[in-house]
């Protein structure tokens, strides 16, 4: 399979797909479904990649592949339920007993708050705070102004302030 | 960066950590099998260079089987207005006769 075009995206492979699929796990909440987005990302990523001018970064061009993956999955399977959940999630990862229970709680009630965002305050927060990508990679990756990724970053983060505040009694700290 | 933003990047990290991908294979048997592109870029991989090399190979051996088949020699010379006086071509002793017409 010599092709310099399947060599650029073992590459990309390599050096992105873990964490697209975990943004797509925290997005979705379902690690079989991101594994299935992130699969179809790659693969049309090899087919758009004719088209690609190099003028962004090449996460950003898959980042934008899998949001709109997940978005045209979630309006294909709006009524469909989750098979995992946050809180499945966070109770198998916290089942060390070195694990602050405190943390625990504080980590599952923010998970919660996540998961209860609107979609497009949720997908802003996972891309800023899993992925690491800055407000101009954002803003490259949704097709958006700066100022809507930083208004959508400030309503969900006050919202997710807000919702720890409201159930357990976190304030500022 | 405020605490809250500490514990939301801790919590989203948290969740998703042993979560890594591991469809590499299927993505290379979906793009090798399904994919019409893949097999049109290995025909412009492979087959371009092979079609134009067999081409110029037609078309060098046409002429040198050309060449060979309209050599000059003294029954058969190339032009009517030369006439031979010694020698064998392409070495041949040659005087232009131009009433030879």
């Amino acid at each position: 399979m010599a092709d310099s075009n399947w060599d650029t995206i073992v590459i990309w492979m390599n050096e992105h797909a873990d964490r697209l699929v975990r943004t797509v796990t925290a997005v979705t909440g379902d690690s079989e479904e991101a594994q299935d987005i992130v699969q179809e990302t790659f693969i049309r990523a090899y087919r758009a990649l004719g088209g690609f001018r190099g003028t962004c970064n090449p996460y950003t061009f898959l980042y934008a592949i899998a949001i709109n993956l997940v978005r045209s999955k979630k309006r294909m399977h709006a009524k469909k339920p989750q098979t995992t959940t946050y809180e499945d999630t966070i109770a198998s990862e916290y089942g060390n007993p070195e694990a602050s229970a405190i943390d625990n709680e504080k980590s599952r009630l923010i998970l919660e708050a996540i998961e209860s965002l609107p979609e497009k305050l949720k997908i802003v927060t996972v891309l800023f705070y899993l992925s690491g990508l800055s407000v101009e990679d954002i803003c490259q990756v949704l097709n958006v102004y700066s100022a809507t990724v930083k208004t959508r970053l400030f309503r969900a983060r006050e919202r997710i302030r807000q919702y720890l505040a409201e159930e357990a009694g976190y304030g500022e700290n | 960066m405020e605490k809250i933003d500490k514990d939301i990047q801790q919590a989203l990290e948290s969740s998703v950590r042993q979560v890594s991908f591991f469809r590499r294979e299927a993505v290379r048997d979906k793009i090798l099998t399904q994919n019409p592109t893949h097999r049109r870029s290995m025909f412009l991989t492979y087959g371009k260079p092979f079609v134009v090399g067999l081409t110029a190979f037609t078309v060098m051996l046409s002429m040198a089987l050309a060449s060979i088949a309209y050599m000059p020699n003294r029954q058969n010379p190339s032009d009517s207005d030369i006439v031979l006086v010694a020698g064998e071509l392409p070495f041949a002793a040659v005087r232009y006769d131009r009433e030879a017409k």
